[in-house]
């Protein structure tokens, strides 16, 4: 009796490890690589601390412009030009279409807003709310909107493209947002009169007609450190060595791509072989846009308020610039105000950047620059032989970073009027008049 | 009394079904490891494409290596000095350029050797390509005892016209360090084939007749710009149907196909010589007497 019991012990035993080896051989996974990928990634860092964005907090409009019956009129105060932009961003548009008549509408009251850059059609639904029949664009560009007034009481909204080529589209309002539009153009707080600069005839760029006063600031700068940026760009961090090369403050590789610190440390350019190859394929500047906002996000790499300046379609690539005090950044002494990602095959190329970050204004003492008024600069543009009126693209006033002496990493942020000739921003030399430097624009705080 | 023998008989047969199912088990775990060779393999014999037994199963270890444009020594120097037959000067202390005071009739086949018969050192370089378009002949630099692919640090340019060497080009790297004692992960030789074959690089009927490691850098800087170190990655060179080479990186984290021209790259190496040459022009050593030194 003894003996059979064990027997059905036995056969238990081996019946139980059966099932068991069954099971283990249906569910039997290998692990090797996963463990390798887990253990090196997760100490890394990756981050440079800066903010991740969406598509439509980087496209903003460089300026409004209402038209009130032959006259223009915009805000004084950039921070104004912000809150319209915000109060636009809710309004919801419907009945969107291909537009065949491409000029400028003729309505006695209208509002244009005008865009640094070509901004593709696309991006139309991420700047408004889109009527639930409507779908968005699918190629396309516009540089201008208008806002226009028609006869019945509607609004017409006209996105005007720079180039001839390029597909125009119309859309209409939505009702309940006509009131804020008809008060926006209606407005005579804030706002001061333009004068139109046509250059050969085609161009409409607007100046203010007097003097602009802008508050200048002192800011003082914090570095971002090269180490998360090398391991978030380069495929294996480990096997990257740092090799020094002349004219350069510091360079990383890994003989397959190359990140160089230049300009004594503030600004850094990336270069690299495609990460995989792939068809030639042309990328739409919508492409472009999407692709570059996601690849800089994946490293919060938005130290600064930075917005869309330069989109171009042909050699795909894309241009962020640097906003402080609700004013460009057109030029800076270390290159520390742009963005920029270059495109090629899809992927990305090249990428430069600034290796500082910028902190809150030292001064609140509220003391602005004077800068000349509209006609001054028009007059010296035409007089100047420094500028080829066919060339300009655009004239505005946008801050300079000036670097403090003393070397502590101090900047001045200085207001100055610039010239877009050619795709680059040029500073305006004006010669000036009793207004020398900071003496002169405390006097007229 | 019947069931305690029907108890026996299951013991038995689940002792020999345990069994059976444990060699399965252990069978599992051990070819895992070799599955992913074995997937190539299938999905290349599908699309007729040979592997030639020249091709390693097999990646080397390798690891990275810094080599920075080197001056010639002195004991170099002396033996340029000596050499006859043709005049050399030495630009810059690294760039070596000679004229044959006769042309020598080359071929394909015949270049090594009249090469190493004229030019100092010729041992360190190995043939690549007579290129007849633009009339010169490239060896590659090697170090390491491996070849450094497409760098305008370590090449002999040899020119010929019309069939016949008349002078020759050279400057050469120095390997400075191993670049630490870690040996870099590389990519199979078949998944590098698999990768070809997916870019397009390696079409249906092709075979792959070799394949060998070699060294590249993306960067390389101009043969001038002696300052510098470079940071070189091991590369597969994939031979072709017996004459057309592709370069893929071997690194296992960034495989990627490397299209590498040999007449941009013989241009810019040319021109790096030039400039060299226009930079240096007063001070030259050569084996005529004439040095111009001092």
């Amino acid at each position: 009796m003894k003996f059979e019991t064990l027997k059905s012990i036995i056969l238990l035993i081996l019946i139980c490890f059966s099932l068991l080896l069954t099971v283990g051989l249906w569910n039997y996974q290998p692990i090797t690589d996963e463990v390798g990928e887990d253990s090196e990634n997760v100490v890394e860092e990756t981050t440079i601390g800066g903010k991740e964005v969406k598509m439509s907090s980087l496209i903003a409009p460089s300026q409004f412009v209402f038209h009130r019956n032959g006259a223009h009129y915009s805000f004084e105060d950039g921070k104004d030009r912000e809150n319209t932009y915000k109060l636009m961003k809710n309004w919801t548009l419907f009945n969107i279409h291909t537009e065949e008549n491409r000029d400028v509408p003729e309505a006695a009251n209208m509002m244009e807003v005008i865009f640094p850059t070509n901004i593709p059609a696309q991006a139309i639904k991420n700047i408004f709310t889109l009527g639930e029949q409507d779908f968005p664009p699918s190629s396309g560009e516009f540089r201008r909107i208008f806002f226009s007034i028609n006869d019945n009481g509607g609004v017409d909204v006209f996105f005007k493209p720079e180039s001839e080529d390029a597909l125009a589209y119309g859309a209409s309002l939505r009702s309940e947002n006509i009131y804020q539009l008809e008060k926006l153009i209606a407005t005579t707080e804030g706002v001061s009169e333009q004068v139109m600069f046509t250059g050969d005839g085609e161009k409409r760029i607007f100046l203010p007609e007097g003097e602009t006063k802008v508050p200048w600031h002192i800011l003082d700068t914090t570095s971002i450190r090269v180490a998360p940026l090398k391991n978030t760009l380069f495929e294996d961090p480990s096997i990257v060595k740092d090799i020094p090369a002349p004219r350069v403050e510091q360079r990383l590789t890994d003989s397959l791509s190359n990140l160089e610190v230049i300009e004594g440390g503030k600004r850094m350019v990336f270069s690299g072989l495609p990460r995989e190859p792939s068809p030639q394929t042309a990328m739409s500047s919508y492409e472009v846009l999407e692709k570059s906002i996601s690849f800089v996000n994946a490293h919060d790499g938005w130290t600064d308020t930075f917005r869309i300046g330069d989109l171009s379609t042909a050699n795909t690539s894309i241009t962020y610039y640097m906003y402080l005090k609700h004013l460009p950044v057109l030029a800076s002494e270390g290159n520390i105000h742009t963005i920029k990602v270059d495109y090629q095959n899809g992927q990305e190329k090249r990428y430069a950047r600034p290796l500082v970050r910028l902190e809150p204004s030292i001064n609140k003492s509220g003391a602005k620059y004077s800068l000349s008024s509209g006609d001054t600069i028009i007059a010296l543009i035409n007089e100047s032989r420094k500028y080829n009126v066919k060339l300009i693209e655009d004239i505005e006033i946008g801050y300079k970073l000036v670097q403090q002496s003393g070397g502590y990493g101090g900047y001045s942020l200085i207001p100055k009027w610039f010239v877009l000739e050619n795709g680059s921003w040029k500073e305006v030399e004006e010669s000036i008049e009793g207004e020398g430097g900071i003496a002169g624009a405390m006097g007229t705080n | 009394m019947q069931w305690g023998q029907i108890k026996t008989l299951f013991i038995f047969s689940f002792l020999v079904l345990d069994l059976f199912l444990l060699q399965q088990f252990l069978d599992k775990q051990t070819s895992i490891q070799t599955i992913g060779d074995s997937q190539y393999e299938t999905s290349l014999n599908n699309a007729d494409i040979t592997i030639s037994n020249n091709v390693p199963e097999e990646a080397p270890t390798v690891s990275l290596i810094t080599a920075s444009a080197d001056d010639f020594s002195e004991d170099q120097l002396d033996v340029i000095r000596e050499l006859e037959g043709q005049t050399a000067k030495v630009y810059n202390k690294n760039l070596l350029t000679s004229t044959l005071d006769e042309p020598v009739a080359v071929t394909e086949e015949t270049i090594a050797g009249v090469v190493s018969k004229y030019v100092p050192f010729s041992s360190q370089y190995s043939f690549w390509n007579l290129n007849e378009e633009l009339g010169r002949a490239v060896f590659f630099q090697k170090a390491n005892s491996r070849t450094v692919y497409y760098n305008s640090g370590g090449v002999l340019i040899v020119h010929i016209e019309s069939g016949k060497m008349t002078g020759y080009q050279l400057v050469h790297l120095k390997v400075l360090n191993q670049s630490g004692e870690e040996k870099q992960e590389l990519i199979n030789p078949l998944e590098v084939v698999e990768r070809l074959y997916t870019d397009g690089v390696i079409n249906e009927g092709d075979t792959v007749t070799d394949m060998s490691i070699g060294y590249y850098s993306a960067y390389s800087l101009d043969p001038g710009r002696k300052a510098s170190d470079q940071l070189f990655a091991p590369v597969w060179k994939v031979t072709i149907n017996g004459n057309d080479d592709a370069f893929y990186s071997a690194l296992a984290a960034k495989p990627i196909y490397l299209q590498l021209d040999e007449n941009e790259f013989i241009q810019k190496t040319m021109n790096g010589f030039e400039e060299i040459k226009s930079k240096n022009s007063q001070s030259v050593i050569t084996n005529k007497g004439e040095n111009t030194e001092e």
